[in-house]
């Protein structure tokens, strides 16, 4: 059982990463097939269709987390985010984590110096992180009902949620240009 | 009661948000500073040997009492990372450490050795033991600073094991030095050449996709 201004919270701050996520993914569409494509899971002739079924998938999700009584959303969501992070692990096994990951909003929006971000290991628990909180909505929430602070605080928690997301991506890629440095001991 | 922590509950979110704020705006400068400032490499003198060129090898007497040989092929397939030090220069004093280190951690590829020039050997004997360089060659030769054009300290040469110039120049800081061995694995001369090509691709990429707008 969880409380119902922490599951809001939760559902909000999923609704916005999809709807943006999406968004961004198709109204970037060559960009984002270009990165699809650079992770090689897939067989050519499906990237295509992949990455607009990626992009509508996270609009379907995002629209999805605004039903807050939905467990299937939570579920599917987990679901996707997994998918993201065996495509990641897969290329951070082989070797190629100079390839785009396509998850910074920044990143195809055709300034590929400011806000690429590589794949990492960091990215990974990131999307561990974000897995773990999405499950937690599957849980039923308390009857409670909401008062004037409790929207109150999910308003400013979603803004702190915004910048701390935003923080880590840049300390990601912060992480990306230190590690092209020499490693030189002591 | 329930006022006090309605309005601390307030205050604590806006400290949140504040901090969330803060953490963002300073990793984000933090990741402005790695976009914009630019590799600094060693400044590279246009006199002496070219890079690229076979170096002549010169025979020299190291003060550990041994004949070593600067420049040309070496026997053991190491590039060989020549510092000329002098105990006259302050900046020398700081750079050895960061030579030393770097030599430690490239030393399945890499030789290390210091060259510097004057008469008073007894000063440099006493350099060496202050600096902890007991068990790299430390020589005092004035050919061989004539023939790289030696002007200005602390000077790095990097030839490689063909005996090849890999890299050479001023060297005032760890990321100069590390410019060097940039340089011989990249195969580019100085961080301008590298800049330079960088600019041409972004040029030509954004000619090429000028090109697919316009057709």
């Amino acid at each position: 059982m969880i409380d119902p201004a922490i599951q809001t919270l939760v559902s909000i701050a999923f609704s916005l990463l999809f709807l943006i996520g999406g968004a961004h993914k198709l109204s970037n569409r060559l960009q984002f097939q270009q990165i699809v494509s650079e992770y090689k899971v897939l067989p050519s002739r499906g990237v295509g269709f992949f990455a607009i079924g990626i992009g509508l998938t996270e609009l379907f999700l995002g629209v999805g987390w605004l039903f807050n009584h939905l467990t299937l959303v939570p579920l599917l969501s987990a679901l996707v985010l997994s998918i993201y992070v065996i495509a990641i692990s897969i290329n951070l096994y082989k070797g190629r984590s100079y390839i785009d990951c396509g998850c910074s909003f920044a990143a195809f929006a055709g300034n590929k110096d400011n806000g690429n971000q590589r794949l990492s290991t960091g990215l990974v628990l990131r999307n561990f992180t974000l897995i773990i909180v999405a499950l937690m909505a599957v849980f039923p929430s308390t009857t409670r009902d909401l008062g004037l602070l409790d929207y109150f605080s999910i308003f400013i928690g979603l803004i702190s949620i915004l910048f701390i997301y935003l923080a880590t991506n840049q300390l990601l890629s912060n992480r990306n240009a230190i590690d092209s440095w020499r490693k030189v001991s002591g | 009661m329930v006022e006090a922590l309605f309005v601390s509950t307030i205050i604590l979110w806006i400290m949140v948000v504040f901090l969330s704020v803060l953490v963002f705006a300073l990793t984000r400068q933090v990741g402005i500073l790695h976009e914009r400032v630019a590799p600094a490499g060693a400044l590279q003198p246009t006199t002496g040997p070219k890079v690229g060129e076979i170096t002549k090898d010169i025979q020299t007497n190291s003060l550990q009492g041994e004949t070593i040989t600067i420049g040309g092929a070496n026997k053991e397939n190491l590039a060989s990372l020549i510092l000329f030090i002098s105990p006259t220069c302050p900046v020398c004093k700081t750079l050895v450490p960061t030579a030393k280190s770097l030599a430690k951690s490239e030393n399945n590829r890499l030789s290390l050795a210091f060259g510097s020039d004057g008469e008073d050997i007894e000063q440099h004997k006493t350099y060496i033991k202050d600096l902890k360089i007991e068990t790299y060659p430390y020589f005092v030769s004035q050919s061989v600073g004539m023939y790289y054009q030696v002007s200005k300290l602390p000077f790095a040469v990097l030839i490689g094991s063909d005996g090849t110039l890999k890299s050479k120049g001023l060297v005032n800081t760890r990321e100069h030095l590390e410019s060097l061995i940039e340089s011989m694995d990249t195969g580019v001369a100085t961080v301008q050449e590298y800049v330079s090509t960088q600019l041409d691709s972004v040029d030509s990429k954004y000619e090429t996709s000028a090109v697919e707008q316009t057709s």
